[in-house]
């Protein structure tokens, strides 16, 4: 495992919020997506209830994703490094690639207990994706995690026309606020529906600790004329 | 002949035409027209009393026979009236005092309000300015200069104040020394002096001196509630050399260009200070260049010190000389080295000055200087308890008597009543003083203030400030930075967090780019190291992990006394948790850890921390260190008997991350801890384990093997254990 060292974190003069805290899974204690009032579904142009609509923007680490091929990185239960792709669709070429700054071999990089291996999508019910999967859609309790975004965009839907719906149950996340999946959701029961992601931090606070140090000399202290906060967001 | 002397048309009667028309139904107390009315009434009661001619009565209405006989009843009934007279002219000097009074109190609220105004302003193009010249990029900042109202934030034992725009523990007493009765004289001079042929013209009016205040039955509240001013007219800037002290033997000889006012206290009996907050007068921005104090009335004058903090190196507050501050609105002196003053010389030097025209030649006249008084005067509460036309009110309060006072005295001391009348109309109506200045160039230059208070203020140990929340809307917040404009003491320590709302995490953050972090020591004394041998001294917990290279430049300080860490018996266990044996008894000292952190080759971890059931047998203790959550959650998902734990984030250097992690290992753990698990755990987890860290000290007590690369002094890259500072 390479280190966890971002370009942010490592700078403690510039606190590198998201990954300090634990990321929060959120769902509703029966994981019923009609209870959780932070989505919507919203019907395509074919008039399928295909598209989820957020209403807050997930939080996304960017720290795990390949910004040239806009793919991730998933770590599997015990930290290994993972990239999917979708048979015959989408195949990952075993060329070095950058990660946290440090040039691995693409075989190298695959460390762990899969060291260099690729999962087709079609296999990732069979262990549990770590919380670092930005967002993921349950439906059945079955895991739909392709989030890349190949083409961008309004195309991903035209894309998913191509789908085999039964057999390959998939969502698109724009990495905004939407997420295209090629299954009608309104055929299923509202329990069967899981939608999890990471809260997306937007505010913080500033805390100050001010301290004399000197029990018996308490007549001096130290003061603050003023403070400048600056918060920095991400884009993909 | 009595029916001559008819009451209403004496000055009472003056006074109900002119005083109630002009004030009563002119300003009713209307405060937008309080000014103008003041000034239609004091321009009456010149009017007034000249139209009397400076007789109330012809005296020879009351001859009975020849000049030396005249009508006794009469007579008396005359003075009676006479003394009704002057107890209305009272009573409606208290219409008039009530209005000045609220008119000076509403200048003062409405300079207050500009004041903060500016302040804010000044602010937000300080913020401006800050955020112009940084070349980092940032989404969304957010400024807090302290000086308005944020109900958002919430703080304890700190004291925010919006007058002054700071931030500071909150005093837990404080003693304002500028009572009256502490004070037994007040003075000031201001240079250059008057000198109408040298070109430099005081108009200081007397109403605003101190001299007149604390007069022996003055107000002699003019430090907490006055106006002191100073007002010099000057062909030239004028450059000052002045000996502050007047002092051969201790001479502070002072430069200055501009005018130089010396403010001197002298306290009935030493009192202890070691703040001053003074409000400023004026346009322009003042300075305070000097504050020097005596203890006993024979003693030279000194300079008051100011505690600096010295940079890095140096074992002590580095003391210096008070350094010239200046301000607009207010100046504020913090942190003064504590002494016991008789008396104070506070020097002001003001700089700026208004240059005025040739179209202002003659710069004063009468109602300009009316007005101006108006809005600047002092002005005394008069105050009569009820009484009526017939049954005249006595003025009750005698605690801001003066111009009661002035009055008195002139009817008391003044034979002629036309003398008496004319003087009472120079109290009541400010003279002018006017000046005509025969050269184009006139340069005039203000000092003042509307209050000065010196104080001795004591804080709190500990005071905490939490913020509102800062948002960034619409994406996801990755970074945080800070900066601020503090000052500390080198045994003070001021430090920053960031917290996630709903969050107790809070996560050090390096305010300014700093290099330095200086904290209170974080002791504690974790048993895993305890049961190793390490027992005679105790833990520091850093807040960041110290640069391995510079950790030499560490310092502790204890009560207050800068050491280098090379003066103690210590071992660094791992980059953020110390051992100092020399620690002894952390609860009778307080200990500060001043360190270099590793700023650029941090990397984050998480911790398990196991808790403990009170009395529980089973005291192992798991060092298991991560580098993500969820790998130590499953670990613990797959060991039995652990049900209660926390897992924390911690903070390590690179090289120590790539100790603990070394390719393909997703834990690093003790190697005893390493031992006790199942071959089952072993090969599902891909684990490092490092040797324990043992002292070389206690190395044969245990009888087990050391680690000797742990050489004191040493960096020993041991796993981190707990550690979060416990902030609530």
């Amino acid at each position: 495992m390479s280190a966890n060292i971002y370009p942010n974190s490592s700078l403690i003069t510039s606190v590198y919020v998201p990954d300090f805290f634990d990321p929060t899974l959120v769902s509703t204690s029966d994981g019923s997506l009609v209870l959780n009032t932070d989505f919507t579904i919203e019907q395509d142009t074919s008039g399928s209830s295909s598209i989820i609509r957020l209403n807050k923007v997930p939080f996304i680490d960017l720290a795990m994703y390949d910004t040239q091929r806009r793919n991730w990185f998933y770590t599997d239960r015990f930290g290994g490094k993972w990239r999917f792709y979708r048979p015959g669709s989408y195949m990952i070429e075993t060329e070095t690639y950058l990660d946290a700054n440090t040039r691995y071999p693409a075989a190298y990089s695959m460390d762990g207990f899969y060291n260099g291996e690729q999962k087709s999508v079609n296999d990732l019910s069979s262990f549990n994706i770590s919380e670092y999967l930005p967002i993921r859609v349950k439906v059945n309790n079955y895991s739909l995690a392709d989030i890349t975004d190949y083409s961008g965009g309004q195309n991903v839907v035209g894309k998913l026309d191509n789908i085999d719906p039964t057999n390959n149950k998939e969502f698109y996340y724009d990495f905004k606020n939407t997420i295209y999946t090629n299954q009608d959701l309104s055929l299923y029961e509202a329990e069967d529906i899981l939608i999890e992601f990471y809260i997306n931090i937007d505010s913080i606070n500033i805390s100050c600790r001010m301290n004399t140090n000197i029990t018996n000399l308490s007549e001096y202290t130290p003061s603050v004329d003023y403070y400048v906060v600056k918060l920095t967001g991400q884009n993909l | 002949m009595f029916n001559e002397y008819d009451i209403k048309n004496n000055i009472a009667g003056i006074q109900n035409l002119l005083v109630t028309e002009s004030i009563r139904e002119t300003s009713n107390l209307q405060l937008l027209k309080s000014e103008e009315a003041i000034k239609n009434v004091i321009e009456s009661y010149a009017d007034k009393f000249n139209a009397v001619g400076g007789k109330l009565t012809d005296i020879t209405k009351h001859y009975v026979s020849n000049k030396e006989v005249i009508d006794k009843k009469q007579f008396n009934d005359l003075f009676d009236s006479l003394y009704l007279d002057i107890k209305t002219l009272y009573k409606e000097l208290e219409y008039v005092d009530e209005i000045l009074n609220l008119n000076l109190g509403r200048n003062k609220k409405f300079f207050g309000i500009l004041k903060k105004r500016m302040r804010e302003l000044w602010n937000k193009l300080y913020l401006t300015r800050l955020n112009i010249n940084d070349s980092s990029t940032f989404d969304e900042s957010y400024f807090e200069s302290f000086s308005t109202i944020a109900s958002q934030h919430k703080y304890s034992n700190v004291l925010i104040d919006k007058k002054t725009g700071m931030m500071t523990l909150a005093p837990r007493k404080t003693t304002i020394q500028n009572k009256k009765y502490l004070i037994k004289n007040i003075s000031s001079k201001t240079f250059p002096v008057h000198n109408v042929d040298g070109g430099v013209i005081h108009t200081t009016n007397y109403l605003n001196s101190f001299a007149n205040s604390y007069r022996r039955d003055g107000t002699r509240d003019m430090l907490e509630n006055g106006l002191w001013k100073e007002q010099v007219l000057t062909k030239d800037i004028p450059e000052i050399k002045y000996n502050l002290s007047e002092s051969d033997t201790v001479p502070l000889w002072m430069n200055v260009t501009g005018i130089l006012s010396l403010v001197d206290i002298e306290y009935t009996y030493p009192v202890e200070l070691n703040n001053f907050d003074i409000d400023v007068f004026g346009e322009n921005t003042t300075g305070l260049i000097a504050i020097l104090y005596k203890t006993a009335d024979s003693d030279d004058w000194i300079p008051m010190k100011k505690l600096v903090e010295k940079q890095i190196s140096g074992g002590l507050d580095y003391i210096d000389n008070f350094k010239s501050i200046s301000s607009f609105d207010i100046l504020n002196v913090r942190n003064l080295e504590l002494v016991k003053a008789k008396h104070i010389r506070l020097v002001f030097n003001q700089q700026n000055y208004e240059l005025l025209d040739t179209s202002k030649l003659n710069i004063e006249d009468s109602s300009e200087k009316i007005n101006e008084d108006l809005a600047e005067r002092r002005y005394e509460v008069v105050r009569l308890d009820g009484g009526s036309d017939d049954a005249p009110a006595i003025p009750k309060s005698y605690d801001n008597d003066s111009l009661y006072s002035k009055i008195t005295d002139i009817i008391e001391n003044t034979k002629s009543l036309e003398k008496t009348l004319n003087d009472i109309t120079a109290v009541l109506e400010p003279v002018p003083e006017l000046v005509t200045v025969d050269f184009s160039k006139t340069l005039k230059y203000e000092v003042g203030a509307w209050q000065i208070e010196p104080s001795l203020k004591k804080y709190q140990g500990t005071g905490k400030f939490d913020s509102g929340d800062y948002k960034l809307t619409d994406r996801s917040l990755i970074t945080v930075n800070l900066s601020t404009k503090q000052e500390s003491l080198n045994y003070n320590t001021c430090n920053w967090y960031v917290s996630t709302p709903n969050n107790d995490v809070y996560i050090p953050i390096l305010e300014n780019n700093s290099s330095i972090r200086k904290e209170p020591a974080n002791i504690i004394r974790p048993k895993y190291y305890e049961d190793l041998g390490w027992r005679t001294g105790y833990f520091i917990q850093l807040d960041f992990p110290m640069n391995p290279t510079l950790w030499q430049s560490a310092k502790i300080y204890v009560n207050g006394i800068a050491t280098p860490i090379s003066s103690f018996t210590y071992y660094i266990m791992n980059s953020t948790l110390l051992y100092v044996e020399n620690i002894t008894d952390p609860y009778k000292n307080d200990y500060v850890i001043q360190y270099i952190p590793s700023t650029y080759q941090s990397a984050n971890v998480y911790i398990l921390d196991r808790i403990k059931e009170y009395n529980s047998a089973d005291t192992t203790e798991y060092q298991v260190v991560a580098a993500r959550k969820s790998v130590i959650k499953t670990f613990i998902n797959d060991i039995n008997g652990i049900d209660k734990y926390n897992i924390k984030k911690s903070r390590c250097t690179t090289d120590e991350y790539y100790k603990y992690f070394i390719t393909g290992k997703h834990l690093c753990t003790t190697q005893s801890v390493y031992d006790g698990l199942s071959s089952e755990i072993k090969s599902k987890f891909s684990i490092n384990p490092v040797p324990e860290l043992r002292s070389v000290t206690y190395a044969s007590y245990l009888g087990g093997s050391y680690n000797k690369d742990l050489a004191e002094g040493s960096l020993a890259s041991a796993i981190p254990i707990i550690i979060e500072r416990d902030l609530q």
